[in-house]
């Protein structure tokens, strides 16, 4: 029962963990820092620099 | 007379705008423009700001800036009238006059000639102006400007001769005097003499001029002297790409002079199309402090000195360490913070390439010259560095070039296979000790489940690929570092260019090895719509870091023999059909020609062992925080979507059966007296309970969510030879392409009576169908990984990318096709491999 309790809070989680990143996905606003982590990328402005866009 | 000549109340007409840049940009989206007509409304208390009204609105400019707009007032355009008639003029001077002197005021071009010396500019000069300076052909005649007036094509042309220098630097009385001059006079157009005989030596001055943003055009003198030597130079390519319109001329014999001062007039008319400011790129460590030092050179207190210098420009000149460039800086009020921070990152620099700061940005404008010649000019030309031009020869070379660099990549994928396989080793052993220990300790029941099969099976799945990451990730850092990559993407230019694209989209490109989405942001590079777009669209077909876990373990899976060709042959593949989908959205879909670029060429550098590392662990660091995002959240999600519903009805029918097998058993065993026979009737009654077991979970697996799911888009992928887990797996994959290996992970389970079966490559290796035609066949053989593997190469990018597409296009439209056409695509090459083999393998 304690372990069904802990596996559905656990799924939940995931669930809302999928909303809010594709919410942060859509509104993110590309070459900016506020990325939604969803590919890692977290510091993309990184990448615009170092290719000289400006 | 300036605009902030004018007294309150006065008006006059514009001649000229001055300055550089944005601002001059933005003043001339404002409406001050050449011919119109401002007032000067009032004065703010300390006169400054100024309150003007143009076009009928009112607009505050603050002194400094109407400083850069010239203007003819009423009482000038008196001045001016021709003494005859102004001693006899009694009536008034009416508006219309004073836009006709306006307009006669408005064709007075000042223009300054800049050049190496000994390049011509006295000869060009002299000829334009009809001077008798003295000439000579050696260096440093011109030691002080010299101004004359020359008419043409009812423009007054104010000559000015600046003294010969090599560049804009602050070692000599000459550089500083011919930087002070351009910044200080705002001339209207600079025409930069470059000696074509020398053309790498000159073009380096023209790069300052590039940077300072100033309107120049390039007289290409001593063209005869090129033409001679038998060497070509498209020097229309050149000028379009960097932005600066080229005229061949021959000082010597006055040929050329009147086209350029054609192109004078033009440029100065913001009439000619070649036009446009270029950033010379780099790299990534000094754009950072360029970026740093610009924020805090662009800050609102210092206003008026960006009104004269490009905040880009100060921001190279202070990592270049230049003093004159200190001491305008001076008067700002965060100099000192500015100061602090130039000689901060100046000593970063040096500390991460081991060179002083103003060698590198040298070098760096050497690799653009390099770069740009290598593409428009042929002939021999000297490039910055002796070491670079002699391994050029090689990795660069016509007919090795191309050979190199697959040789290069062959080798890549091939130590990311064999090498990365000890580690890989390692971390699955003990992934699946963790698993076995967790199934000994671990009270049965969901969240046991959970943990073993969704986190372990799927998390740990993913993770056992990190080392042929960090691999992967270590090679690439190296040819970037080593300025190789660049080389690359000039190797590729001649590819590029035939499937109507230029080299420079090459680099994106090849980015999106790494991930797709800084590759699809840093097509922000390509200035051309029509280009990026289709650089965005094709760049998917590069295979990213992501998808080479799962070619990893379908090929270790499925052809051992070989991996490294396979793994390497998939990336070309990629590429190939990258090149061929270019050519076919270049001829249907975007047919608009390109605006050239230059692709810089960096000297060749040894790898810092230091950054090498930082890069490769920065892409570790991203693929551990991945796998503790997107892929945990994916595995926990698709592992309820398996382990949901709980049937208990159709369990039971299984447990039933299970119970009546141990009942049969029971019953003949205690029949029977020899022991032989017994152990024997033990093995075939395990054997059977096996079987049971395995076809109720594979029962529950076919009715849970994702069992419904897969079965559902079954029909549409059985003809590429995937069964419905395959299909899941695909599915979710869009969100992240590891999440296929998790989901395979999770779908395919261990046997949980065979403890020595747990990796997942065993586990793939003795799938078999269990419903339908093929049932009993094993799901895998060579044919279906190939089908497998092409259809992850090309099918829809993660969610993250068509986003990134979506963002970066503008249009989601654009994003939507890209999900459509590779999709269909991988839908139907791999049905033509699947069903192709088949009809040939049988």
């Amino acid at each position: 029962m304690v372990q069904d309790v802990i596996v559905l809070a656990l799924i939940i989680a995931a669930v809302l963990n999928v909303i809010i990143h594709g919410v942060k996905l859509v509104s993110s606003k590309a070459g900016t820092n506020s990325a939604c982590g969803t590919c890692g990328h977290c510091d993309l402005k990184k990448t615009i620099i170092k290719h000289g866009a400006s | 007379m300036k605009l902030a000549d004018l007294q309150t109340g006065e008006y006059g007409i514009i001649t000229k705008v001055m300055g550089i840049g944005a601002f001059r940009k933005r003043i001339m989206e404002m409406g001050f423009i050449k011919g119109k007509k401002v007032y000067v409304v009032k004065n703010a208390p300390l006169n400054d700001p100024v309150e003007y009204n143009i076009m009928g609105y009112e607009v505050s400019l603050r002194r400094s800036e109407a400083n850069l707009i010239e203007v003819i007032s009423l009482q000038e355009a008196r001045r001016l009238e021709p003494e005859s008639l102004s001693s006899t003029y009694n009536g008034v001077f009416t508006e219309e006059k004073l836009r006709k002197t306006a307009l006669e005021k408005g064709k007075t071009i000042e223009v300054v000639m800049v050049g190496n010396p000994n390049a011509g500019k006295t000869t060009i000069f002299n000829i334009a102006s009809n001077s008798r300076e003295h000439v000579g052909n050696y260096s440093g005649v011109t030691v002080d400007s010299k101004t004359a007036s020359v008419n043409y094509k009812g423009y007054t042309f104010n000559l000015t001769d600046l003294p010969g220098t090599y560049s804009l630097t602050a070692y000599s009385p000459e550089e500083i005097y011919v930087r002070k001059y351009i910044a200080e006079n705002h001339p209207d157009v600079v025409v930069n003499v470059v000696d074509a005989s020398n053309l790498e030596r000159n073009l380096y001055l023209t790069t300052q001029l590039i940077d300072m943003d100033v309107k120049v055009v390039m007289a290409l003198n001593m063209y005869d002297e090129l033409l001679q030597k038998g060497h070509v130079f498209d020097y229309q390519n050149m000028g379009q790409m960097i932005g600066i319109p080229i005229v061949p001329t021959i000082g010597s014999k006055g040929k050329g002079i009147p086209e350029l001062l054609n192109k004078v007039i033009n440029l100065y008319n913001d009439k000619d199309k070649t036009r446009r400011h270029v950033h010379i790129n780099y790299g990534e460590d000094v754009e950072k402090s360029i970026l740093k030092l610009r924020s805090r050179i662009k800050a609102d207190v210092n206003h008026d000195v960006t009104l004269n210098f490009s905040s880009r420009f100060l921001a190279v000149k202070l990592l270049e360490n230049d003093p004159d460039v200190h001491q305008t800086l001076s008067v700002c009020n965060n100099y000192p913070e500015i100061k602090m921070l130039a000689a901060q990152e100046s000593k970063r620099l040096q500390s991460v390439f081991g060179e002083d700061s103003e060698t590198i940005i040298t070098d760096a404008k050497y690799g653009f010259i390099a770069g740009a010649l290598k593409e428009t000019y042929q002939g021999k030309f000297r490039t910055g560095k002796i070491k670079s031009v002699i391994i050029d020869r090689f990795l660069t070379n016509k007919y090795w070039g191309f050979p190199i660099f697959l040789f290069l990549l062959w080798t890549m994928f091939e130590v990311t296979f064999s090498l990365g396989q000890y580690p890989k080793d390692w971390i699955e052993q003990g992934v699946g000790l963790l698993s076995q220990q967790l199934h000994h300790y671990f009270p049965d029941g969901s969240l046991k489940d959970l943990l073993s099969d969704g986190i372990i099976g799927g998390v740990g799945g993913v993770l056992v690929f990190l080392p042929n990451i960090l691999i992967l990730f270590f090679f690439i850092s190296i040819m970037e570092d080593s300025g190789y990559m660049a080389r690359a993407a000039f190797i590729m230019d001649k590819i590029m260019h035939k499937v109507g694209l230029h080299g420079k989209s090459f680099i994106p490109l090849i980015m999106g090895f790494g991930c797709n989405v800084p590759a699809v942001m840093a097509t922000r590079t390509i200035e051309n719509r029509t280009s990026r777009l289709v650089t965005m669209l094709i760049n998917p077909l590069f295979s990213c870091s992501a998808r080479l876990p799962v070619y990893v373990l379908i090929i270790s899976a499925f052809a051992p023999k070989y991996p490294g060709l396979i793994l390497f042959s998939i990336y070309i593949f990629g590429i190939v059909l990258a090149a061929i989908m270019a050519l076919i959205f270049r001829k249907f879909i975007f047919r608009r020609n390109e605006v050239p670029f230059v692709m810089e060429l960096p000297p060749y550098r040894v790898p810092n062992p230091r950054s090498t590392v930082m890069h490769t662990w920065h892409k570790g660091q991203q693929y551990l925080r991945k796998m503790g995002g997107v892929i945990l959240t994916a595995s926990v999600i698709i592992w309820a979507l398996g382990y949901f519903p709980r049937n208990a009805e159709n369990a039971k029918v299984f447990d039933n059966k299970v119970i009546s097998i141990e009942n049969t058993y029971l019953q003949k065993a205690s029949q029977e007296n020899n022991i032989q026979t017994v152990s024997q009737l033990k093995k075939e009654k395990q054997q059977l309970v096996n079987e049971v077991v395995a076809q109720k979970e594979a029962n529950r697996q076919m009715n849970s969510y994702a069992g419904r799911i897969g079965r559902f888009i079954e029909p549409v992928m059985a003809p590429l030879g995937f069964d419905w887990r395959m299909s899941v797996s695909l599915l979710s994959g869009i969100a992240a392409k590891e999440v296929i290996i998790s989901t395979m992970g999770i779908l395919y389970q261990a046997d949980k009576n065979d403890n020595s079966n747990h990796q997942l490559i065993h586990r793939l290796q003795e799938q078999k169908y269990e419903s339908g035609t093929h049932v009993g066949r094993k799901i895998f053989n060579p044919l279906t990984a190939l089908s497998f593997l092409t259809f992850i190469l090309i099918y829809f990018p993660c969610v993250a990318v068509v986003t990134a597409i979506g963002n970066e296009s503008g249009s989601w439209k654009i994003a939507a096709f890209e999900v459509g056409y590779t999709t269909v695509l991988a839908w139907f090459l791999s049905f033509l491999i699947y069903q192709g083999g088949t009809l040939i393998f049988g």
